[in-house]
């Protein structure tokens, strides 16, 4: 009795705790990220230093794949509906030249102000 | 099954008696024995014998009775009651018996018969006879019961009977007391001599009016009175062991039928068994108690858990009820997950400082889980085959350093060139 008393005590300072640091799920925007493109070299620094958790927001990755080549499965594949397309800055005349074939898949959470 | 006290009534040399708790009465006509009770008796115009006869055991006691009645020693049919009979040859038996005029016997039955109480009853040879088979042992021993003028006779084994009579004396005069024990001294030794055998013991069982024998000398046999009880009759008191032995007869003995013996051991059964019911009762009884109050027991102590358990449930929403935790624990597990799994930056650096020179990465998957990542690495060495294998294995060796564990790997070359294939793992820190 008296254990699950303290049990319950602490679980309960737990979840306050919780909600006095906005750790809860209410006060966070959640963003999906995937990207399914042929990308130079520069583009896929820029994207992966870009994909890492930061003092203002989370990364969480889920999967990436990279090769030299545009796997024939990725060919004509359609985005998922609901889901952000990231798309690098570069311009139409580096794409030409684009040195991999890249699919990244992952969330950024970000807490709200 | 033996007697305890009860009735026991004699019927000898003519007269009736009534013995009952150490008070014996005088009678007048075995007509008037109408309760439980044992009865011996002499039966009037009885003899007692062992004879052979030439004929199997099953035919020996028909083949006796005929003997009888051609001696002419009744002048009227008889019955035979056996007492023993032994196969001796071919065709022979030795058989010790009672022969009672027919009449006189179905007169003593149909009395026991008819009467509504169970009545034992034994010849008088029936009582000497178990006396020698309770008290023999392989050699033989005399059974002598001497009353009045008459001294019954019976010499034996347990297994075997040699000699039965009956001795009479003229009358009761110490003369003829006297010759009367001469008698039976005469036939134990004559039966000695006869069956070449020694009687090492002769039991001795005394009536109201018995003289002891005053044998002197060696007899070459022990001389041994069986225990007396006094006895009253008409005022005055007597010595006697026959009662005793009478009481330790077994009932299987007597010549009644099973009616009569059934009834006797349904009698004596009675006390046993009202006292064994009285006894399961009692035991059911405090069994009852017993249970009833271990039941009451248990019962509280369940009433008492079940109080408890209502308290506790009660208790429950004022320590604060269901705290909502599950969600928040998720997100900040998952959280706490973000930030510290490897980022697909720190993946790509790592490859980089493993692999060296000339090696490039012709495939790249890496998929996370919940407990860490896994990656499938496709790269191509175009280098020689020596230099290629060391990168491959350096390569290797700085992964494992930097904490992957390889799952799989494989190596291939074309001499110019050297392609490989890596499964790393590396769980969440």
């Amino acid at each position: 009795m008296a254990r699950q008393q303290r049990i319950l005590a602490r679980v309960r300072t737990f979840v306050e705790k919780a909600k006095a640091f906005g750790l809860v799920k209410d006060r966070w925007d959640r963003y999906g990220v995937e990207i399914q493109e042929s990308i130079t070299f520069p583009e896929l620094r820029q994207i992966l230093e870009q994909t890492v958790s930061k003092e203002t927001y989370y990364f969480e990755p889920s999967s990436l794949y990279i090769s030299k080549a545009k796997p024939e499965s990725a060919k004509g594949e359609a985005v998922e509906p609901g889901k952000k397309k990231q798309v690098p800055s570069a311009g139409t005349a580096e794409k030409q030249k684009a040195d991999l074939f890249l699919k990244l898949r992952g969330y950024f959470l970000v807490r709200r102000q | 099954m033996t007697f305890s006290s009860e009735k026991i009534y004699l019927e000898l040399d003519g007269h009736l008696f009534l013995y009952e708790a150490g008070h014996l009465s005088e009678l007048g006509d075995p007509s008037e024995i109408i309760e439980e009770s044992i009865f011996v008796t002499d039966f009037p115009d009885s003899i007692s014998r062992i004879i052979q006869v030439e004929t199997p055991p099953k035919y020996a006691d028909v083949m006796a009775r005929r003997n009888l009645e051609e001696a002419g020693e009744f002048d009227q049919p008889v019955t035979v009651i056996t007492h023993w009979k032994k196969k001796k040859r071919k065709n022979t038996t030795d058989i010790f018996f009672t022969a009672v005029p027919i009449q006189s016997y179905n007169h003593y039955m149909t009395h026991v018969e008819e009467t509504s109480a169970p009545i034992l009853l034994f010849p008088l040879y029936t009582v000497l006879h178990q006396t020698l088979k309770k008290n023999a042992r392989k050699s033989p021993i005399a059974v002598i019961f001497q009353h009045g003028r008459s001294a019954d006779l019976i010499i034996g084994t347990k297994k075997k009977i040699y000699f039965a009579n009956r001795s009479m004396a003229f009358d009761e005069t110490p003369e003829q007391i006297y010759a009367l024990w001469d008698m039976v001294l005469s036939d134990i030794r004559s039966t000695e001599a006869e069956n070449r055998i020694k009687i090492t013991k002769a039991l001795f069982i005394s009536w109201i009016d018995s003289t002891p024998p005053e044998w002197k000398g060696d007899l070459g046999f022990n001389l041994d009175s069986l225990a007396e009880e006094t006895l009253e009759l008409e005022g005055r008191s007597y010595r006697t062991s026959f009662f005793k032995v009478v009481r330790k007869l077994d009932v299987a003995a007597s010549i009644s039928g099973p009616s009569e013996k059934l009834a006797y051991y349904s009698r004596k059964a009675i006390l046993p068994l009202n006292l064994i019911l009285l006894l399961a009762v009692c035991l059911v009884f405090f069994g009852y108690m017993y249970f009833t109050r271990q039941a009451n027991a248990l019962n509280m102590s369940y009433q008492n858990l079940v109080s408890e358990l209502v308290s506790v449930k009660q208790l429950q929403p004022k320590i604060g009820g269901h705290v909502p935790y599950e969600e928040t624990l998720a997100f900040v597990k998952r959280l706490e997950r973000a930030s510290r799994v490897p980022s697909y930056k720190e993946f790509v650096n790592d490859l980089s400082d493993a692999f060296g020179e000339g090696m490039v990465v012709e495939l790249l998957k890496v998929d996370y889980g919940q407990g860490g990542l896994l990656a499938e690495v496709h790269a191509t060495v175009k280098a020689p085959f020596g230099q290629a294998h060391r990168g491959y294995q350096r390569s290797l060796w700085i992964l494992r350093k930097k904490g992957y564990c390889i799952e799989d790997s494989s190596f291939s070359t074309n001499i110019q060139a050297s392609h490989f294939l890596l499964k790393l793992t590396k769980r969440n820190p």
